[in-house]
């Protein structure tokens, strides 16, 4: 004899309930409601960090460069050197009176500055030197300052050693980059265009010239001797691996794919040998990096990670010896990464990441840094990050 | 002819996105979920809401489906209990019975006298029952549970998941029998 329980289940298992003639309508209308949602996710969540990259990217594009009008520091040197080059050039006159680093500001160059005759920022250091220019010597306008104040003589539009070769010389104002960056309506599609016009009008403006030449580097990596084309002194230099501190967030996308953001602070220190002395120069940079990671291992104590991305650099000053020289434009870097996140929390992990990342070449640069003398770079960075959403 | 697809074959075909193979599951289904949801859940709409989530869920997910370990329908239900239990430990089983402890001298239904009741009907009693001992009575009596399923999955021991079934029979059987009496007066 079958339980009472027994007969429910049979009298239920297979029992239908009567559906309305309209259910499979308001399923699918249901179905697609809720596809149409959960695509909606996404465009939100990309739209910020576009947002973030293009802002830095119109801030860097729009931003005066270089030296400011005011910015130059000229840095006193001791007498002696003056002597030497007064040996080495036929051409020295006894000490100039007119600032010839003023002019070198306001000269209008005609095409960008070749990366094969740039110089190294204390070069022009020298040349104060040698025209003895004290350091509380007003800096007359630019209308006021002729070519033919230069001190190796008589000098002409095309003379190369102030037109091209001095680190302050400002870009022309016509190749300032027309880019701008619409954050109001439609901000995602905008975003995400003003970084790719940020990046693509770094690749059009960068000259197709080798990646290494602007430091005359044939010693090796990090302690180059170089000739001062302008009055022909010879400088070693050795630049530092940057020191990069920083903090990480990371969107996620989907469960494999997130977004790893956050503000870097960079410091590259370099020294610079000078028969009068050595010149430690430091620049200091913000950046963002913004990079799409695919992780391919996740467990709740670990996440194993790939990523590529971008990252934008702000110079925010840069210093000799401690006086402030100005300073330095924007840099673009391409990113490659891998990585492993210890979850110390759900939401708070430590991770150690290899990355090796690319600078764009561009002539909006204008001091020697370990960067600019090595495109290529490959870091080690270890620190906390924070997991949004997870 | 047109001949039924076989389960394996729904699945393939609405892990492709065949809108015709979505459809056919749904019509295969979708009442016997509803069924299933209104058991566990005691309400028609809070039913029909699950029903509509079970299925979707499980056209999501089709890809994962493995005829292999079982059929397509015992999958789903698999889901749509899943939901349910989810929804039930929601509402923190909010309805106790104070008769919890009295002693259980009610005579069992007969099977004729079992017979008689319509399913419908059945299905209401069940669905009056409070949260937690509707949960117990389904997952054990009908969907085939161990107690020590149904404790892992309700976050309950064993003991505590034998005791709420017993009250559950008890004032099912209560109810049946008030039935019986009414349809012999």
């Amino acid at each position: 004899m079958r339980k009472w329980e027994d007969i429910v289940k049979d009298k239920l298992e297979g029992y239908e309930s009567n559906l309305p003639e309209d259910s499979l309508a308001a399923f699918n209308a249901r179905r697609a409601t809720a596809g149409s949602t959960k695509a909606k996710r996404f465009p939100l969540v990309w739209a910020i960090v576009p947002a973030l990259a293009a802002g830095l990217a119109a801030v860097l594009l729009l931003r005066k460069p270089t030296v400011p009008e005011n910015g130059i520091q000229i840095i006193p040197q001791p007498v002696e050197v003056y002597g030497q080059v007064d040996d080495s050039l036929d051409t020295a006159t006894p000490p100039a009176t007119e600032p010839l680093i003023a002019q070198a500001v306001r000269t209008k160059a005609g095409r960008p500055m070749p990366k094969t005759e740039q110089s190294k920022e204390p070069a022009v250091t020298t040349v104060a030197e040698e025209i003895r220019i004290p350091e509380d010597t007003p800096i007359p306008e630019t209308e006021d300052i002729g070519p033919q104040d230069t001190p190796e003589g008589p000098a002409t539009d095309s003379h190369p050693v102030v037109r091209e070769s001095s680190p302050f010389v400002p870009q022309p104002s016509a190749e300032k980059p027309a880019v701008r960056v619409n954050m109001g309506t439609g901000g995602a599609i905008a975003a995400g265009g003003g970084l790719l016009a940020a990046l693509a009008t770094q690749l059009a403006r960068a000259d197709l010239r080798p990646l290494l030449p602007r430091d005359h580097d044939t010693d090796g990596p990090n302690n180059t001797n170089s000739i001062d084309i302008i009055n022909g002194l010879e400088t070693t230099h050795s630049h530092r691996m940057p020191l990069v501190v920083g903090l990480s967030v990371k969107f996620p996308v989907t469960d494999k794919i997130g977004i790893t953001t956050g503000l870097e602070y960079s410091l590259y220190s370099s020294s610079f040998s000078y028969p009068s002395g050595e010149k430690t120069q430091l620049v200091h940079y913000l950046g963002i990096p913004v990079r799409l990671d695919w992780t391919f291992v996740s467990s709740r104590w670990m996440d194993a990670y790939l990523g590529a991305g971008v990252k934008g650099d702000l110079c925010l000053g840069a210093t000799l010896d401690g006086k402030s020289i100005g300073k330095d434009g924007p840099a673009f870097r391409l990113l490659g990464a891998g990585g492993i996140q210890f979850n110390a929390t759900r939401n708070l992990g430590l991770f150690v990441e290899p990355e090796v990342s690319w600078t764009l070449p561009s002539d909006r640069w204008m001091l020697s840094t370990y960067s600019s003398e090595h495109p290529w770079m490959f870091t080690v960075a270890t620190g906390v990050r924070i997991n949004l959403g997870k | 002819m047109f001949t039924p697809l076989d389960e394996q074959e729904l699945a393939r075909r609405c892990s492709q996105g065949d809108r015709l193979a979505e459809d056919e599951l749904y019509k295969r289904y979708a009442a016997r979920v509803y069924t299933l949801c209104r058991r566990y859940l005691g309400d028609d709409e809070e039913a029909k809401d699950l029903m509509q989530e079970s299925l979707i869920q499980a056209l999501e997910k089709i890809q994962t489906f493995n005829g292999s370990k079982g059929s397509l329908y015992g999958w789903i239900c698999r889901i749509a209990i899943n939901k349910a239990l989810n929804q039930i430990k929601r509402k923190r089983w909010r309805t106790v019975s104070l008769d919890a402890w009295a002693q259980d001298t009610i005579p069992e239904p007969t099977e004729e006298e079992m017979e008689t009741i319509p399913e419908e009907m059945l299905l209401e009693w069940i669905s009056q029952l409070p949260d937690l001992r509707r949960a117990v009575f389904n997952l054990y009596c009908i969907d085939g549970y161990s107690h020590r399923e149904i404790g892992k999955m309700l976050g309950i021991s064993e003991k505590g998941s034998a005791g709420v079934l017993a009250k559950a029979r008890k004032q099912l059987k209560e109810t049946i029998r008030r039935y019986l009496t009414g349809q012999e007066s």
